[in-house]
């Protein structure tokens, strides 16, 4: 058993691209990203001392769901390429 | 955004109880985890976008909660680290595709990058943790996982995760079912959470138990009744030995046989 391969997760890969349901998520995780930089750099120039490095600790959020965002943008591209 | 809270109560008396960072922090974890459940529960009813909407409120809160708060989750880092367990159900139904191990490279393979980093934030050494696998203790635990992943796939007799049985493709279904089960989810639950976040009097850290459960609700009551029960026993051990490396590899084995090896070998 592995929590990042469900039965849900497999019903999406097979109609990756052909539901709503399926392209939906990605951009639920594209407007996170967005409202989370938009978050960082609105707080850069205020935060300072231990808040302003604990907002700096947390680029590790951010790396998932860059991934994901120039996998499903290069996935389109390609897409629309072919 | 400081009125009304402060580090601990005063020594004077008032009619009206103040908060304190304390409960802030313990409300935003309560939340997160609420969140996360909830989704999890959509995810089992394939509402996969509400879900992802649900872990997307999860996360904000859980970053957000991490940078303004004072208390001692915060200081630790476990608010932000709190974030990872609905940002990986978001990035494994962002990155599903047709072939499942593909799906699991393609999320495992960023989460655990996060996962080594927020280990970092919340002071865990990664490396030390699974180095213990030298110690003579670990390997009966690893074995019994293997043992473990046969018993189970005679049970429920699960459908192979690959279709095509070369070995090239079952090597590679191993080794990505292995690292993205095994050493993913332990170090993130394991490590990560069950460091960052407080033990309840003798049960080591029972959120991360918690949310270890939730994230199998998807394949049903009995699966996650297993991982609940699975999960606490990996976490005493951890906390008994001090070392990841014996129940990431019972882990990593126990899935990488139950999905891969024992129903290649039965079929």
């Amino acid at each position: 058993m592995t929590a990042l391969l469900g039965d849900t997760v497999r019903v999406v890969g097979e109609t990756a691209g052909g539901l709503p349901e399926a392209t939906g998520v990605p951009i639920v995780a594209f407007a996170l990203l967005m409202v989370l930089l938009i978050e960082r750099e609105t707080a850069r120039p205020v935060l300072h001392g231990t808040r302003a490095a604990r907002v700096r600790s947390l680029t590790f959020v951010l790396v998932p769901l860059l991934v994901l965002f120039l996998s499903a943008v290069t996935a389109q591209i390609v897409d629309l390429l072919t | 955004m400081s009125a009304g809270i402060r580090e601990r109560p005063g020594a004077e008396s008032s009619a009206r109880p103040r908060t304190t960072w304390q409960d802030l922090d313990t409300a935003v974890v309560a939340a997160v985890v609420v969140l996360t459940i909830a989704a999890e529960i959509a995810v089992a009813a394939q509402r996969t976008v509400l879900a992802a909407v649900l872990d997307a409120a999860a996360i904000v809160l859980a970053v957000n909660g991490d940078v303004i708060g004072q208390g001692p989750h915060a200081r630790r880092g476990a608010l932000g680290a709190l974030a990872l367990v609905p940002l990986a159900r978001l990035l494994s139904l962002g990155m599903a595709v047709e072939d499942p191990v593909v799906s699991l490279s393609a999320a495992g393979a960023p989460m655990l990058l996060a996962t080594v980093l927020a280990a970092r934030t919340v002071g865990v050494d990664p490396g030390a943790q699974l180095r213990g696998l030298g110690a003579r203790s670990q390997w009966p635990l690893a074995l019994a996982g293997l043992a473990a992943g046969g018993v189970g796939a005679a049970l429920f007799r699960p459908q192979p995760l690959i279709a095509d049985p070369g070995p090239l493709a079952a090597a590679a279904a191993l080794l990505a079912v292995f690292v993205f089960a095994g050493v993913f989810e332990e170090l993130l639950f394991r490590g990560v959470l069950q460091s960052a976040l407080r033990p309840v009097g003798r049960w080591p850290a029972p959120v991360a138990t918690v949310l270890f459960a939730s994230l199998y609700l998807d394949a049903g009551w009995t699966a996650a009744g297993a991982a609940a029960v699975g999960g606490s026993a990996a976490a005493w051990w951890v906390s008994r030995t001090r070392s990841l490396a014996g129940v990431a590899v019972a882990h990593g084995m126990f899935a990488a046989g139950f999905l891969v090896g024992w129903p290649l070998l039965y079929s």
